[in-house]
């Protein structure tokens, strides 16, 4: 007999684990009573002042790490819980239980916090439960600091374990760590949230938007996360586990086969050379995304380093941090790409608007931020003296945007020369195209920049009207769009025409139907998460150029984008898989 | 140092109320002033540097507070809390900072 319960939500980072669940959660906890001899009062008051100093640095670190993680509003909560820390009355009653009493510091703080918490209990306003859950956290940080337990979110706890939360707390996105999580399954979410693109590129397993689970799932208990289909399995059966374990070791050999893979050149099936390079956030993503062959980083996003220092990422940091990434990608070329900022990634201070993807983000915000955006300019030029890398600029929409960009790009260049710092003898720089009007545009573009970048998932968001974070309109998030293929159809003819490199580093590429068609429409250069390079090399490298050209040339004539899309399945379908996939294509993230 | 006191009474405006990031700008700003600062609402009357107390008061919107002041500075304290109060915390009606 099995009491194996099976939950459904949604896979948005392939692969499974099988371990113990972590819940986070933090309910109840286990307060010991100890009598204390009197010599030992002044003892046991300092060991409660040490826990109160440790608490505020986890504090602290939380609050860091969730503005880091572009969540200022909930870091703001942890004000509160500073002050909560920080409160005379709580702080002096609980001494004076510790010496009266003569009990153990554990107890006396939560007898007090208890008095508190029963207090605001006898009253009925509403927004009390909030309060009582900021008091609790700070209790419970402080005792689990007194009874020498660690924090969960300092990930020794959860060591090889499966985190199930409610959502994934911003603090423990930035930890985020294959060798410590197996995988983490949360009751909401987003499949193109920071979480899941970051859980992809660091092949993490993840199942989301399982629903209320946490009240389902004990702590502890074993479950296994299948990342592919979406399931969380919670007391599997020794049949399920060894099944999973099958699943596993395919999983295993198949990313092994990949590895492999990596030192094949990229090129279609009839020797047509391809390139393929990594979008990266993190420098630690490096060695990953080498593993899996990438020829040099496409897309290295910048914002992070911003939202992790508050807005305040200095010169001399972000050129640390990209130099770090030039070195360790070792002579191959580092695009990076200046802070794109806005929209859904606000710094403190920035405001929210009501339009944010259509408001103050990116290049707008740079160029009215000169200090900020000539700072990482500089930055970029530097780390340029320890190996290759070309500047890009997201959000163009006019060539007053470029004209005044490149003065920058200018200024920063002479500043650095007459100030005698070394830097970049040569730094290309490029546009991400994103907007339909740069599509438009393309033709001004190639003219004055060295290279194009196309950004398709804005793309597809601008000129299809569509957000594709809205779940009711989601489907109509579509990369094979007619208007679509047009539009790449015509910057890639831009592109050729002056001779320009064009690489393509949306979600799109990573699609393997999609990349079939956009070898076909011109494009040869691919920027994705690392993890799947391996995956559209090989399918890329059994289509020949003229037959993808006249299959493109084809989905370019198709009405709709299903038509297109049937087209390219159709054309190639004995090139996508090894067998018929038996799920229709549920191995494609990103441009399904 | 004269123990001049002030007071002043205060009526919620901000839709949610003295919830916990109100009380920790409350707190942040009284703990700025030498004075000691108290807050009462009906018969209750908790340290006004304390959140623990300040949250104990479950201000909802519409209630009335008593600010109190002692010392050196009373009148300033008292002032700028009431301001701050009279302004919703510088929150709009989802509990967000807003621009002053």
């Amino acid at each position: 007999m099995s009491d194996e319960t099976i939950l459904r939500g949604l896979g948005v980072s392939f692969g499974v684990a099988y371990g113990p669940a972590y819940l986070i959660a933090p309910d109840a906890l286990r307060v010991p009573r100890r009598a204390i001899d009197e010599k030992a009062v002044e003892d046991e008051i300092a060991r409660f002042e040490t826990a109160l100093v440790k608490t505020r640095t986890d504090i602290e670190r939380v609050r860091r790490a969730l503005i880091a993680a572009q969540n200022p509003d909930e870091a703001s909560i942890f004000d509160s819980h500073r002050l909560i820390l920080e409160d005379a009355e709580l702080l002096e009653s609980t001494r004076d239980l510790i010496r009266r009493e003569r009990v153990n510091a554990e107890h006396a703080f939560d007898a007090r916090v208890m008095d508190c918490i029963q207090r605001l209990g006898r009253s009925q306003n509403a927004y009390l439960r909030e309060r009582i859950r900021d008091i609790r956290d700070v209790e419970h940080r402080v005792i689990r600091n007194l009874l020498g337990e660690r924090e969960p979110a300092a990930g020794d706890l959860m060591q090889n374990a499966v985190l199930v939360a409610h959502d994934l707390p911003a603090a423990l996105t930035a930890e985020l760590d294959r060798d410590r999580i197996l995988g983490f399954a949360t009751e909401v979410g987003a499949a193109n949230s920071h979480t899941a693109i970051l859980a992809r590129a660091l092949e993490i397993p993840a199942v989301i938007d399982l629903g209320p689970i946490l009240s389902r799932i004990p702590h502890g208990v074993p479950v296994i996360l299948d990342g592919r289909e979406g399931l969380l399995i919670v007391r599997p059966s020794e049949a399920t586990i060894a099944k999973y374990e099958r699943v596993r070791a395919k999983i295993e050999r198949k990313r092994a086969e990949w590895v492999s893979l990596a030192d094949v050149p990229g090129a279609t099936a009839d020797g047509h050379p391809l390139t393929f390079l990594a979008n990266i956030e993190f420098p630690r993503e490096v060695d990953a995304a080498l593993a899996f062959g990438c020829e040099g980083v496409g897309l290295y996003r910048t914002e992070y380093l911003f939202l992790q220092s508050g807005g305040e990422a200095s010169e001399d940091e972000q050129y640390a941090i990209y130099r770090d990434v030039v070195e360790r990608m070792a002579g191959r070329p580092v695009t990076i790409r200046t802070i794109d900022l806005g929209g859904d990634k606000l710094l403190t201070g920035m405001e929210a608007e009501e339009n944010p993807f259509l408001g103050w983000r990116a290049i707008r915000y740079c160029l009215d931020r000169p200090e900020i955006f000539r700072a990482q300019l500089r930055a970029i030029l530097r780390a340029g003296a320890h190996g290759p890398v070309s500047v890009m600029l997201p959000m163009i929409t006019n060539l007053e945007e470029v004209d005044e960009a490149l003065e920058h790009m200018a200024a920063a260049r002479a500043a650095l020369d007459a100030e005698g710092v070394p830097h970049a003898a040569s730094c290309p720089i490029g546009v991400l195209v994103e907007t339909p009007a740069a599509a438009l545009l393309a033709d001004d573009l190639v003219e004055r920049f060295d290279f194009l970048s196309l950004g398709t998932n804005d793309l597809i968001q601008y000129t299809l009207a569509v957000d594709r974070g809205n779940r009711r309109i989601a489907h109509l998030f579509q990369p094979f769009h007619p208007a679509i293929l047009r539009m790449i159809r015509d910057v890639a003819g831009a592109a050729e025409r002056a001779g320009v490199e064009l690489t393509l580093c949306g979600e799109m590429g990573s699609n393997t139907r999609a990349a079939a068609l956009l070898v076909g429409l011109g494009l040869r250069r691919f920027s994705m998460v690392a993890a799947r390079i391996p995956r559209v090399k090989q399918v890329l490298g059994r289509i020949g150029l003229e037959e993808a050209r006249q299959a493109a040339q084809e989905a370019l004539g198709a009405r709709t984008a299903k038509a297109a899309r049937r087209i390219i399945d159709e054309r190639f379908a004995d090139r996508f898989w090894h067998a018929a996939p038996k799920n229709g294509g549920r191995d494609e993230p990103g441009a399904g | 140092m004269g123990a001049d006191a002030y007071e002043a009474e205060v009526t919620i405006v901000n839709r949610l109320g003295l919830h916990a990031r109100p009380a920790a700008h409350f707190v942040r700003t009284s703990s700025r002033f030498r004075s000691d600062v108290y807050v009462s609402r009906d018969s209750v009357e908790v340290n006004g540097k304390s959140i623990m107390g300040v949250m104990m008061l479950a201000a909802e919107q519409g209630s009335t507070l008593r600010l109190r002041a002692e010392g050196a500075d009373a009148e300033e304290a008292v002032g700028e809390l009431a301001a701050l109060v009279g302004r919703g915390f510088d929150e709009d009606d989802e509990g967000r900072p807003v621009e002053r």
